[in-house]
């Protein structure tokens, strides 16, 4: 019976530590996945801007849409929707407020990602198109460089994640046993 | 259409308009528009921002401010300083933090509500080379807006409208004439309205009506849609410049009237004479005290003395707000009615 208690243990502890790993890997990659969502809804975004004129809380909302499934639709959805509700916050507050809630819902997200976006958050809508475009640009830029050390982090540290999980779980029972 | 004020048939019109602005103002200032009675928020016909000067309102005639507890004062130094920070946020809000989508508007110093409300704007003005030379391309660091809340007075064109059709009962090409502030948008906003849909207790049908609405001001359209009773036969031409939009008008809607408002220069004039030598009559409206000074307007003068209206119709505010002062018989030379005093 001991036996059997011993050998359920070890398997929950391995299974955990595969878990945490799996957990920190995943993460690493949603990252790539998120920066990727984000910087495609700047360049939608921008195109709202500089080819529709289309107001920037219909903007904001068309880009989301147009998002769909994808994680980031979130961050523009959520700006958009707190400007239509006409409660006195501009651009910037908005942004703000929705780039809280949304980095709150994902944690996979650096604060030098945050950075990116929030300092975009103070010019949005406030000048002409070419200038608009010139911030968009910027930050799908600076997004891309975040996206490319992600990328590369998840494929450096990703296995090490998986293999470290198991690892120490295996080592734990070992000292257990 | 003696006074548009106080008929008491507006008073739901102007709250509505007013909860429309208000919804686009800063706590801070629409908190204190909201404490002051209601028959005092409805006789409001502007409100004024100016950056560290207190806030003003604009009430009949009186130029008076308000109190940081929202209360009427005439005198300035009990007036509350409005921040020149909350000038711009009002700005940023009033223009939904879209600013690359009105420069057009702001290189003409004003932004139009969604329901026809005119919002004119002063700051630093950004110059830059436009097509004819050094030109405004737009205002930067805001240092006042003026909101003028726009009404719709159904029954303002009441007294004028039968000097303004001929016997048939169709519409005459008119130009109305009057100073700021004194009804000339709503008169015609209320001319297109009957024009379009007739009179049947009067045996007077309704004709086809085109509005060009270069602000949106006249049919206070949101996403193209009138927002403003301007007529069931009634097609609006959005947020297009006067002289483009009566052409394009006049060759694909086919109207028997073409509406438009403040006609501002010779293009304009050169568009009006167009649709009415197709056939179309126009009524259009022009700043001028009154037909003395419209005469010595040079663009209005070729107007007027062109052979192309036959009606001029002249506002005042001597009595409120659209105040009817004359109406003349341009062929004739005659004036069919003024007012006595």
């Amino acid at each position: 019976m001991g036996l059997w208690w011993k050998a359920a243990g070890s398997c929950l502890l391995l299974l955990a530590g595969l878990g945490w790993g799996l957990d920190r890997a995943g993460n690493l990659e949603r990252r790539v996945y998120l920066l990727r969502g984000l910087a495609l809804g700047l360049n939608m975004l921008g195109t709202e801007i500089s080819y529709g004129l289309t107001p920037l809380p219909l903007a904001l909302l068309k880009t989301a849409s147009h998002l769909g499934g994808i994680g980031a639709a979130l961050l523009f959805q959520g700006c958009g929707q707190r400007m239509e509700a006409g409660s006195g916050r501009v651009a910037a507050e908005a942004w703000a407020e929705s780039l809280d809630d949304f980095c709150r819902g994902e944690p996979s997200l650096e604060a030098s990602d945050r950075e990116v976006l929030q300092t975009l958050g103070g010019y949005l809508g406030l000048s002409d198109p070419n200038d608009q475009m010139k911030h968009l640009k910027l930050a799908q830029e600076r997004l891309a460089f975040q996206e490319k050390a992600a990328r590369e982090a998840a494929g450096r540290q990703g296995n090490v994640y998986r293999y470290t999980g198991f690892a120490m779980a295996a080592v734990l029972v070992l000292l257990l046993l | 259409m003696e006074n548009m004020e106080g008929n008491g048939r507006d008073g739901a019109c102007v709250n509505r308009a007013l909860s429309a602005v208000l919804s686009y103002l800063p706590l801070e200032i629409g908190g204190k528009v909201l404490k002051l009675p209601v028959q005092v928020r409805n006789g409001l016909e502007e409100i004024r921002l100016r950056a560290e000067r207190p806030l003003a309102v604009t009430l009949g005639d009186a130029d008076l401010f308000l109190s940081e507890e929202g209360q009427l004062t005439p005198l300035a130094a009990e007036g509350w300083v409005v921040p020149a920070s909350l000038v711009e946020r009002t700005v940023q809000l009033m223009a939904r933090s879209s600013f690359y989508a009105l420069e057009e508007d702001l290189r003409r110093g004003f932004l139009t509500l969604p329901g026809g409300h005119r919002v004119g704007l002063t700051g630093q003005v950004v110059q830059g080379m436009e097509e004819g030379g050094p030109g405004v391309r737009g205002i930067r660091a805001f240092s006042g807006v003026n909101i003028r809340l726009a009404r719709e007075v159904p029954g303002a064109a009441d007294r004028v409208l039968p000097y303004l059709l001929d016997e048939m009962g169709r519409p005459l090409s008119t130009l109305i004439i009057s100073p700021p502030r004194a009804g000339k948008t709503t008169l015609l906003r209320d001319l297109a309205r009957q024009f379009s849909d007739g009179d049947p207790a009067l045996g007077r049908d309704g004709v086809k009506v085109a509005l060009v609405d270069e602000r949106s001001e006249l049919a206070g359209c949101e996403s193209g849609v009138p927002q403003y009773r301007v007529g069931v036969r009634t097609d609006v031409l959005d947020r297009c410049p006067k002289a483009q939009g009566i052409m394009m008008l006049v060759r694909a809607m086919s109207p028997q009237v073409v509406i438009t408002d403040e006609i501002g220069g010779a293009e304009d004039v050169a568009a009006v004479q167009e649709a009415c030598h197709s056939g179309v009559a126009v009524v259009a409206s022009a700043h001028a005290a009154g037909l003395e000074d419209a005469l010595r307007r040079l663009f209005l003068h070729r107007l007027l003395k062109g052979g192309h209206l036959a009606r001029v119709a002249v506002l005042s505010r001597r009595w409120g707000p659209g105040t009817l002062e004359a109406v003349v018989d341009l062929a004739r030379g005659e004036y069919l009615w003024q007012r006595e005093g």
